[in-house]
């Protein structure tokens, strides 16, 4: 792959999937700063990558891929520090979801919800939330369609169960 | 509930990138940035090892081309110990852990070992290939020396070699030591850190 190739692909991705690929850094990491950070680690690997891409996976899904794997590779330093929300915190119920403050609200509780599930589950219920199809959440991390269905379940339970604001019990 | 979960798609995906937040692509914390500065630490730290190595047999060498008539003994010493210095450098160069060599768009479950089985091979180049290097470089010397040391009584040099030996074999033991502390400082942390993100993917808890 030459520059030229190189930046039209890399321009590709940016205009394409900028947006979902800072979702799935928002919902990996609750801090926005933290998920800014991940977001241009992220790009950065995008970039240092790109010459490596053969065509095999489609470009979205390789794109995925280097996302998620710089998120595994990311996180674990920064459970050291404090975030402005602990995980053990409630989560304060949203009284509506009319308005736009209150879809603020609903995102910032979404988010929180997601906050408490571990890093691969994370990932899924990002995956889930852009509405992708179980087989392309599979190739992204590598796991079976099977194991993607039943962690799925489970993690939408776990989230159903937060944002109904059922915190102390879980429901597997 | 499943109008509520598109009510939430809906505004999960009503959320786009802050301005200019890919424009640059500063370092941020965590286990990436950890390995980056790891890599480049270690890329300094080798580079300056090789100098100081390649120094230390350019001066053998010459030393030996210079004052001694070249025998069948100091002749296998000297290749033992440019010999075994070099395949040494190559597997240590080889060994080195570096990011780039990683495929970042190999599935995670591919990924992690192999980020994992880099990491571990760090140990085996000191725990196996280290001490390797030792004994050529010890068998080398001495080889060399039995030449040079002729004209000395039996005794001598007999408490000259073992005297050598010892030395080095000490010198070899506590550079081992030093790299088994490192690494327990270093490495096995971000090894245990990877299994944890493994297991969790496998959902092995």
């Amino acid at each position: 792959m030459n520059g030229h190739e190189r930046e039209q692909r890399f321009g590709e991705i940016y205009l394409t999937m900028r947006d979902r690929l800072y979702r799935l850094c928002r919902g990996y990491l609750y801090e926005p700063a933290e998920a800014e950070d991940l977001f241009q680690e992220v790009m950065a690997n995008i970039w240092h990558s790109l010459p490596r891409f053969r065509g095999e996976a489609g470009l979205g899904t390789w794109a995925y891929r280097v996302a998620v794997n710089t998120a595994l590779l990311y996180n674990r330093q920064l459970i050291r520090r404090r975030p402005s929300w602990e995980p053990d915190m409630p989560v304060p119920v949203t009284p509506s979801p009319e308005d736009a403050a209150s879809r603020t609200q609903l995102l910032d509780r979404l988010r929180r919800c997601i906050s408490r599930l571990s890093g691969a589950d994370r990932l899924l219920v990002s995956f889930l939330l852009e509405e992708m199809t179980y087989r392309e959440m599979a190739d992204i991390l590598g796991i079976s369609v099977n194991h993607v269905g039943v962690r799925i379940n489970r993690v939408k339970r776990k989230l159903e169960t937060c944002m109904r604001g059922n915190h102390g019990q879980h429901t597997d | 509930m499943a109008n509520t979960r598109t009510e939430w798609q809906t505004v999960w995906q009503q959320q786009a990138a802050s301005p200019g937040a890919a424009a640059t692509a500063a370092d941020g914390a965590g286990l990436l940035v950890r390995l980056r500065a790891f890599e480049e630490g270690q890329r300094r730290i080798n580079r300056l090892k090789t100098a100081a190595l390649l120094l230390l047999l350019g001066s053998i060498l010459s030393l030996f081309l210079r004052h001694a008539t070249i025998t069948v003994s100091g002749g296998i010493g000297l290749a033992l110990i440019l010999g075994g210095s070099l395949v040494f450098l190559w597997i240590y160069w080889r060994h080195q852990f570096r990011l780039a060599d990683l495929d970042l768009a190999a599935p995670p479950p591919r990924l992690i070992p192999q980020a994992i089985a880099r990491l571990n091979l760090q140990r085996r180049l000191f725990a196996v290939c280290f001490p390797l290097l030792g004994v050529t470089l010890m068998a080398g010397l001495n080889l060399l020396y039995v030449d040079w040391l002729v004209e000395y009584t039996p005794g001598q040099r007999w408490l000259f070699h073992g005297g050598m030996t010892l030395l080095l074999g000490g010198a070899f033991w506590a550079g081992r030591r030093i790299r088994g502390r490192k690494y327990n400082r270093e490495y096995a942390p971000l090894i245990a850190e990877l299994e944890t993100v493994l297991k969790d993917l496998k959902n092995e808890h």
